[in-house]
């Protein structure tokens, strides 16, 4: 394990080359660049306000539900686009792999920080809502950092290993939307975790996508700490898959090349 | 100073198939040789003889299944020209690139920039993104990246046919200039031209060994000396003609995987501008190394100095390896050889083994007891 981090922070050059790439393919792809980007969650803000403010009462549970939904959509889609572009980002660069040797978790691993950059553009939409909504502010909120710390942990453990079977079936490709779709109901965005029922509370926020979710939501908007619990074993659970999915990734990386 | 090691390196591929068995396949076997400073190795043999595995194995993209592949860190592959280049970004966006994919992150100063775009010749473009650029551009970019590297091991597959003439002469001084100062360089050329001009020593390479390490002269002579064995398709003179030699299957089809023992040869031959009118065929069935399998004549009735002729070879049981038929029009007194065409060569399938080499001409049926 410390040789291949030792060979991935020897091709550091090649990280940063290559997510400047990604980078600059993404933000001058589109004619509207920055602009879409944003545009992109706020649609989203927009269209589940209209629907769910009217089914939930008291849906935000004291925040006013757009900020509410904004804190749970940005951390949701920088989890799943990240992973939907490091599931596809070894195939995608198939002609690559027989071609020339870098450390091949340098894709996903480009994938997560091209995502973490659209989630600091998010952040910016979120802290303006909190600022004309007067909602949030102190101490607690910097607890945010090791949240979403512990959700690109999570994001690049699984996205390293979806990429890499990815590679070998085809069929993960398509089953990983379908995986991506499920969780998104099952996890608090647009309502809020105090809706499910006391019993299965402690069940439901053992899903660390959920626990994550809720406790940005506890630290940014609600002015509370994270539900200490649940966020050590989301925490635990993703550095733990991290850990794996990276042994796995480098252990199969040899066949990468033989198997395209 | 030794810069590439391969110590007995052998490669299996697994080769998956949707309806059938896995297969097994040694592409390499027991390959064994070291380059030093400044040399430049040419890589020669058929297509599929193991060359480009020998390059994969040293640009580290895929791994030996036995043996050790030790080389220097500084390797540059140009296996691809122009690995890494996205149409959407301009030339400079992509030197920088390709660069730190060819280990050179951090030697990319701007005044190397500036060197690449101009030996690419691409100076005007350089802000453009490289979807507008022509093929050509594209390809001289990706060779201008590569040889400016500062890497201490090159990798060339076949990618010099870049660019024209004066390009190419560009890339040959360039070259040049890196063997002096140097640089390893590991060569796999279809071209004659540059193995004998550059290599300074050439491994002839035939089913994934190596059977000639030596000087690229006397490696080319051996390895058109195997081919012409079974390569060349016609010959010819005194007027006669083999205008077909074609092996089919039971349906009349070109054979291409000979699954039955039996042979079906579709002749067509014309000896009628001949000066005598006295002539016989003759069929070698020949192993691509050349070896003779079998040979069986006939005469050629004189009522039908042209015609098709088919020739059935019955319980043939050859052993697993590539083969062709050669049939000659020849003197039956001097035996000697008025026209001579060869078919296209086939496949006897099976499951090879190079560490034995070929199995032997004949395999025949065969059945053993113990006890």
């Amino acid at each position: 394990m410390g040789k291949h981090i030792l060979a991935l922070w020897g091709a550091r050059d090649v990280l940063y080359t290559w997510t400047v790439r990604e980078i600059k393919v993404r933000y001058t792809d589109t004619r509207l660049g920055i602009a879409w980007i944003l545009l992109y969650p706020a649609c989203w803000v927009l269209m589940f306000t209209l629907l769910f403010s009217w089914i939930f009462k008291e849906a935000g549970g004291g925040i006013p539900y757009p900020l509410f939904v904004m804190t749970g959509l940005v951390p949701w889609f920088f989890f799943s686009n990240t992973i939907s572009n490091a599931v596809s980002s070894l195939r995608n660069n198939a002609h690559l792999i027989p071609k020339v040797y870098f450390p091949r978790e340098i894709l996903p691993l480009g994938a997560v920080l091209l995502g973490f950059l659209d989630l600091a553009l998010y952040l910016v939409l979120v802290f303006a809502a909190m600022a004309y909504y007067r909602v949030g502010g102190g101490v607690k909120m910097l607890m945010a950092i090791p949240v979403l710390a512990g959700l690109g942990t999570l994001t690049l453990g699984i996205g390293l290993l979806a990429s890499r079977f990815a590679l070998f079936q085809r069929e993960v490709q398509l089953l990983v939307p379908l995986a991506l779709q499920f969780t998104m109901y099952t996890v608090p965005i647009f309502y809020r975790v105090e809706i499910v029922p006391t019993r299965y509370r402690e069940i439901y926020l053992l899903n660390p996508v959920a626990a994550l979710i809720d406790a940005l939501r506890r630290v940014l908007v609600y002015g509370l700490w994270p539900r200490w619990w649940s966020f050590a074993i989301a925490s635990a659970f993703s550095v733990a898959l991290l850990v794996f999915a990276y042994y796995d990734f480098k252990r199969a990386e040899p066949e990468f090349a033989d198997r395209l | 100073m030794t810069t590439l090691r391969f110590q007995h390196v052998s490669k299996l591929f697994r080769q998956r198939h949707e309806h059938a068995r896995d297969t097994d396949l040694w592409a390499l076997w027991d390959i064994d040789f070291a380059c030093e400073e400044g040399e430049v190795l040419g890589l020669v043999g058929r297509n599929g003889c193991g060359k480009s595995t020998v390059l994969k194995l040293a640009a580290r993209v895929t791994s030996p299944t036995e043996g050790s592949v030790t080389c220097v860190p500084e390797v540059a592959p140009m296996l691809e020209l122009g690995a890494g280049f996205h149409p959407d970004l301009t030339g400079r966006d992509n030197i920088k690139l390709n660069g730190s994919l060819l280990g050179m992150g951090r030697h990319m100063s701007a005044s190397l920039i500036d060197e690449i775009v101009a030996f690419a010749e691409v100076e005007q473009h350089v802000d453009t993104p490289v979807k507008h650029y022509s093929s050509g551009m594209l390809a001289r970019l990706g060779f201008a990246v590569a040889v400016h590297s500062p890497a201490r091991l090159l990798l060339v597959d076949e990618v010099l046919s870049v660019g024209d003439k004066l390009f190419q002469q560009k890339c040959l001084s360039r070259m040049k200039y890196l063997r002096d100062s140097g640089t390893t360089i590991l060569l796999v050329s279809h071209e004659d031209w540059w193995i004998r001009s550059f290599c300074t020593r050439a491994l002839l390479l035939e089913q994934g060994r190596i059977v000639a390490d030596t000087n690229p002269e006397e490696a080319l002579r051996s390895y058109d000396l195997r081919l012409s064995q079974v390569r060349e398709t016609k010959r010819e003179s005194q007027g006669l003609d083999i205008s077909r030699v074609e092996v089919v299957d039971g349906e009349g089809r070109p054979l291409l995987y000979m699954f039955e023992p039996t042979l079906r040869v579709r002749i067509d031959y014309d000896t009628s501008g001949g000066a005598e009118s006295n002539w016989q065929l003759v069929a070698h069935v020949r192993r691509e190394d050349g070896v003779r399998a079998a040979t069986v004549t006939a005469a050629i009735p004189a009522d039908k100095p042209a015609g098709g002729a088919v020739l059935d070879l019955g319980n043939l049981h050859l052993g697993i390896a590539m083969y062709a038929v050669e049939v000659s029009i020849e003197d039956p007194n001097t035996l000697e050889a008025g026209v001579t065409r060869t078919s296209e060569l086939f496949h006897v399938p099976g499951k090879f083994d190079p560490r034995r080499g070929y199995d032997g001409v004949v395999k025949p049926e065969c059945e053993w007891s113990f006890g």
